[in-house]
């Protein structure tokens, strides 16, 4: 199983990303530019967080129109899986590849800081590491994470990650955006397609904190 | 050929930049504001020769506004 970082002007997680997935076992890994339009090698492709061609019109509006955007349908139904981190997630949300949309944080700031993430799905390759109801940190850093759905009573099943407060529970004052029903993070109905908001590649080692190192390993036991 | 394509948020969707104009305004004073929304209008410069009000229509509906959260007029 390949892994493929994409990289768009103006990504700035990419190599967190190839550090987090080598760190943890993950030695077929690569960047992929955004000009590719063969994706086939992959099994994996990660969209990575950043200010693809600097958020000009809205956040990923001009990445999902690049060539490997168009590819990413064809590589979702040949069996390919996708994360989108951050930014990646606001490229899903806008090519409609994941439901919903993401507005500016409630707050109008952006914001970067540790949060508390509740584990709400662990039957996704991305997070069978994990139990239900477990409580991991993860950091956020944007300014777009204000996710609301289309429909609010069609999005159960695709929460993944919420946010909760320092007790574990899903209060107005664990929601650091806005984001409806406190959601982190979904996943689409195939179970190939995973967005949040949270770096987990930024809490996957154990000079951080290993707490993103979930979805990772969830990933390999699943895939090899 | 200038073409103005405007492109706002449709009704219902909750605009925070927005909000925190019109609370501002309210707290200086400005009571009778009771909203305050943004739009963005975008200038296109178009060969006369070869406009085409229909794909004008695609690039705005496709590519300058998410017509999920926002709606587009072209404005003459």
């Amino acid at each position: 199983m390949r892994v493929g970082i994409a990289v768009f002007p103006g990504s700035n997680c990419d190599r967190d990303a190839m550090y987090a997935f080598k760190h943890n076992g993950v030695d077929e890994i690569e960047y992929v530019w955004y000009s590719a339009r063969k994706l086939s090698k992959f099994g994996l492709i990660i969209l990575p967080g950043g200010f693809s061609f600097g958020d000009y019109l809205r956040t990923g509006a001009i990445a999902i129109h690049s060539e490997i955007f168009r590819e990413l349908p064809n590589f979702v139904r040949s069996g390919g899986y996708v994360i989108g981190i951050c930014n990646g997630f606001q490229m899903l949300a806008e090519s409609k590849m994941l439901p919903g949309f993401l507005l500016r944080n409630k707050n109008q700031r952006f914001i970067s800081k540790m949060v508390d993430i509740r584990i709400e799905r662990n039957d996704t390759v991305f997070t069978s590491n994990y139990k239900i109801g477990e409580i991991i940190k993860m950091p956020i850093a944007h300014t777009t994470g204000n996710y609301q759905p289309i429909d609010a009573k069609d999005i159960g099943d695709n929460i993944v990650f919420r946010y909760v407060d320092n007790e574990g529970n899903l209060t107005k004052s664990g929601n650091p955006n806005g984001s409806y029903d406190n959601i982190a993070g979904i996943i689409d109905n195939s179970g190939h397609i995973l967005g949040l908001m949270p770096h987990f590649e930024r809490v996957s080692d154990e000079y951080l904190g290993n707490y993103g190192v979930g979805i990772i390993r969830s990933f390999i036991d699943n895939l090899e | 050929m200038k073409i103005k394509i405007r492109v706002q948020f449709k009704d219902g969707v909750f605009n925070p930049e927005g909000d925190t104009i019109k609370r501002t305004l309210n707290k200086l004073g400005y009571k009778e504001i009771r909203a305050v929304s943004i739009e963005k209008t975008f200038v296109l410069d178009v060969d006369d020769a070869h406009y085409d009000e229909k794909r004008i229509g695609t690039i705005a509906n496709d590519i300058l506004s998410n017509p999920v959260i926002e709606s587009w007029e072209i404005v003459k």
